[in-house]
């Protein structure tokens, strides 16, 4: 009777061990790996957040900033990138910065300067740094 | 190898597994915008020199009912103009747009709403374009 107990336990406990082998290459593998999914690569997980960039102001004849208020569902940091076409001219800004649910204003300075001499196209690229 | 000796053995493993399983879960979550590019077209008149500096989407909840936008009228340039701000989704399909609205503006700032129909989801929006425009008598369209 003992000695099936002891046996038992020996059992249980090459079981557990073979498992926690099995978890930790597991884990292992999970963390050197790479899974590419709806755009993303080399991340395990992907989480959809809403990102919504609800406002854009230029200021007067001549652009050197873009301020932009914007929001994401999921509470991160992102990078901001603006990108300006005016005519010929093409400029481009960018600044990290943490966004919630509740519209965040981000001025961002923007080389090289235009003029804004044409109908301006001021394109928002919301990332995650 | 005796029991508590296994016990011991195993210990080591599981519990680093299920802490490493745990970091990875908590920080190898990508976050992805669900459109990373949104577009603001802001217009300025050729003949006047008179341009919007300013959109902005006003929502209830996550619907998009009117558009804010703010233009600057030219010295010099005052006369009748247009506005009208349209919305497209990311196919570049028209998806909202507002009526045009034409009235005398003399040199200046102006800030106003234009409500846009049909109201749409601000998630469904990709570009806002937007019109200012002289025209010479109302009505008049962009």
């Amino acid at each position: 009777m003992l000695a099936g107990l002891r046996f038992g336990g020996q059992v249980f406990t090459i079981i557990l061990l073979l498992f926690s082998i099995s978890v930790a290459v597991f884990s292992t593998v999970v963390a050197v790996g790479s899974v590419s999914q709806a755009g993303g690569s080399g991340v395990v997980g992907v989480a959809k957040a809403d990102v919504r960039v609800l406002r854009v102001q230029v200021p007067g004849t001549v652009i050197s900033s873009v301020t932009v208020s914007a929001s994401s569902s999921i509470s991160g940091t992102y990078l901001v990138e603006v990108f300006v076409t005016v005519g010929a001219c093409s400029t481009y800004g960018s600044t990290t910065s943490v966004l919630t649910s509740t519209p965040t204003s981000l001025t961002i300075p923007v080389s090289p300067i235009c003029n804004y001499n044409n109908p301006a196209s001021v394109r928002v690229r919301v990332t995650q740094p | 190898m005796r029991t508590k000796e296994l016990v011991a053995l195993a210990s080591a493993f599981f519990i680093p597994s299920i802490v490493l399983s745990v970091v990875i879960t908590i920080n190898q979550v990508a976050i992805l915008p669900n459109r990373p590019d949104t577009t603001y077209y802001l217009h300025r008149d050729a003949s006047t020199g008179s341009r919007i500096t300013v959109a902005q989407l006003l929502l209830t909840g996550s619907t998009v009912n009117s558009v804010r936008i703010s233009y600057v009228i030219s010295p010099g340039q005052g006369g009748n103009y247009v506005r009208q701000v349209s919305l497209y989704n990311a196919d570049g399909v028209l998806v909202a747009s507002s009526s045009n609205v034409c009235g005398w503006r003399t040199p200046g700032t102006y800030s106003e709403t234009l409500a846009v129909s049909p109201a749409v989801s601000v998630d469904s929006v990709a570009s806002v374009r937007t019109c200012l425009r002289r025209v010479g008598t109302c009505p008049a369209t962009c």
